[in-house]
């Protein structure tokens, strides 16, 4: 069983929130789901698996092929994962972090993608919590 | 038996008994006395024999009415969902001529927490009328069951949608939770009748619960909810009250012959639910609806068979979860082992022979001391993983498991894991 909401604003990533098990049966359709709502003009996509309860190797190879595709389009792909999550273990043993950022929090995420994608940082910008 | 030998069994179908006798007597009983009667008096044969022909028409009509409204019912009732933990059944006995179909129902909706929903009601009315508003009730109930709603909840936003309904007529539902880990029931009632517990002891009891209101009859009902523990090996008996009601006999009388008919039987909820039909149904016209659930707990081992078809993988995480869980492993230890018997069960469904694609393959479990040995065998040719992907999976594998042989055999493929638990005293008394 797997859900997936979208929030979408204009010039702003889009937000994915996934509820339920990423593996070799719901991947396929998480990629459907997800390439009918892509737009170019989101500056990136931020995947919220706060709610994913579970993540094996097709999982993972459906993230990979994600991040891949969003890059040659010039849009990053971010993670949330809570700190605590188990599937952080299998992410870590996977790399997952040489090919895209895994954040903790939605609003971290956000302000990650917002700094990147501005021209100019603010020099001297404020300290990272 | 574990759940995968269950599952093999075919557990969770539907059988509908039919009664050969009240078959017969539906039919055309009511008039064959007529036409064996007497010869009609002259003169007056014509209006007879056109006063017969209408009760012959109209007969039909009412049985075409009364077969329809079966064969809606009977089409909307669930096949039950497979439950690891727990084995499901469920029979349905339409009513006989005179009385019609009604609106009993039941349901079992596998929760995502890995619980289950049981849901048990009666629609007041008959016929295709009845039939139909049970649909609508199904599908409202359906929807906040998958909310993961209390039962509580759950009847009051029935009361509420019965309400906004106007179709009239009173509807008593029960709406309970069992959690096959914890065994734990969750009821609440309006003004349905409890179901019944049966120990391992063959000791039995109705649950005590608060009944409330039926539901539509008030706009701001109570609800309560009763919890209560069951035997590890228990079965509840959820059913209408065309079992336990009949003409002449006090409701406290049939809720008590129920309760002694069951304690004299064995075996297994589909037998169970037939005996009872069989014992009880012949005494009472009505419809009658009976679900049986038996909780089977996690054994010494697990032996699971799978089909290569995509549901099986959740089933499969969800029976060892819950046996991985009694064997005292941690939550990250069981997610762990869990993507490992992901990766194996994904092994198997895609190294296996095109010719053999549809057959199952098999899991087994065993716990070893501190130790956790998982066996995944199928008839497949293990292929060296050319693929990133299924590199990956074996290299995960690997990494959460702390041995992995892939032994091939001439007619297939068996991948052993094994994992060492972490000391059980570290994680007593935490939740």
């Amino acid at each position: 069983m797997i859900g997936l909401t979208i929030e979408s604003e204009t010039g702003q990533a889009m937000i994915a929130r996934v509820a339920g098990d990423i593996d070799s049966v719901t991947s396929g359709e998480l990629r459907d789901g997800l390439s009918r709502r892509l737009t170019n003009l989101a500056p990136g996509l931020i995947l919220d698996l706060t709610e994913a309860t579970y993540v094996d190797s097709a999982g993972i190879a459906f993230l990979f092929d994600l991040a891949q595709r969003l890059r040659t389009r010039g849009q990053e792909l971010r993670l949330v994962v809570p700190a605590d999550a188990y599937m952080r273990r299998v992410f870590d043993l996977c790399g997952i972090e040489s090919v895209m950022a895994v954040d903790a929090t939605v609003e971290t995420a956000l302000d990650e993608m917002r700094r990147q994608s501005s021209p100019e940082p603010p020099p001297g910008g404020a300290a990272e919590g | 038996m574990t759940a995968g030998e269950a599952r093999a069994q075919g557990q969770g179908r539907l059988t509908v008994i039919e009664d050969p006798e009240n078959s017969t007597r539906e039919t055309h009983a009511p008039f064959g006395d007529e036409e064996a009667g007497g010869p009609p008096e002259t003169g007056g044969e014509a209006i007879v024999g056109a006063t017969l022909h209408a009760l012959k028409s109209a007969s039909a009509r009412i049985e075409g009415e009364r077969q329809l409204a079966e064969t809606l019912q009977r089409s909307l009732l669930p096949r039950l969902p497979e439950v690891p933990g727990m084995r499901l059944a469920a029979h349905y006995r339409p009513g006989s001529a005179g009385t019609e179909v009604g609106g009993d129902w039941y349901d079992a909706i596998k929760l995502r927490s890995g619980n289950v929903a049981i849901v048990i009601g009666d629609v007041v009315g008959r016929g295709v009328e009845a039939a139909a508003r049970m649909a609508h009730l199904q599908s409202a109930v359906r929807v906040y069951a998958l909310e993961a709603l209390r039962p509580a909840v759950v009847l009051e936003r029935m009361n509420g949608f019965v309400l906004e309904g106007e179709q009239g007529g009173m509807v008593t539902l029960l709406y309970a939770i069992l959690d096959p880990d914890s065994c734990t029931m969750r009821i609440a009632s309006a003004a349905h009748p409890p179901p019944l517990v049966v120990g391992a002891d063959r000791g039995s009891s109705f649950a005590e619960s608060a009944s409330g209101s039926p539901l539509g009859v008030t706009r701001f009902p109570v609800y309560e909810e009763s919890v209560m523990t069951l035997d590890p090996n228990a079965m509840v008996l959820f059913y209408t009250d065309g079992l336990v009601e009949t003409p002449h006999v006090p409701l406290g009388d049939g809720l008590e012959r129920l309760r002694s008919s069951v304690e004299d039987l064995t075996g297994e909820p589909d037998s169970i639910c037939r005996a009872i039909i069989g014992s009880l149904g012949a005494s009472s016209h009505d419809d009658m609806a009976v679900l049986a659930v038996k909780l089977t707990p996690p054994g010494e081992t697990l032996d699971l068979t799978l089909s290569p078809r995509p549901e099986s993988l959740t089933s499969m995480r969800q029976a060892l979860a819950q046996w991985l869980r009694a064997a005292n492993a941690d939550e990250e230890e069981i997610y762990e082992m869990l993507v490992a018997a992901g990766e194996a069960w994904s092994n198997a469904v895609a190294h296996a022979h095109p010719a053999t694609s549809d057959v199952p393959f098999e899991l087994h479990a065993v716990r070893r001391g501190p130790e956790i040995e998982i066996l995944v065998s199928d008839t497949g040719q293990w292929r060296p993983p050319a693929e990133t992907r299924s590199s990956r999976g074996l290299a995960l594998m690997r990494d959460l498991m702390d041995e992995v042989t892939i032994g091939r055999r001439s007619d297939g493929t068996t991948v052993t894991m094994r994992r060492q638990l972490r000391a059980p005293t570290a994680r007593e008394g935490s939740p």
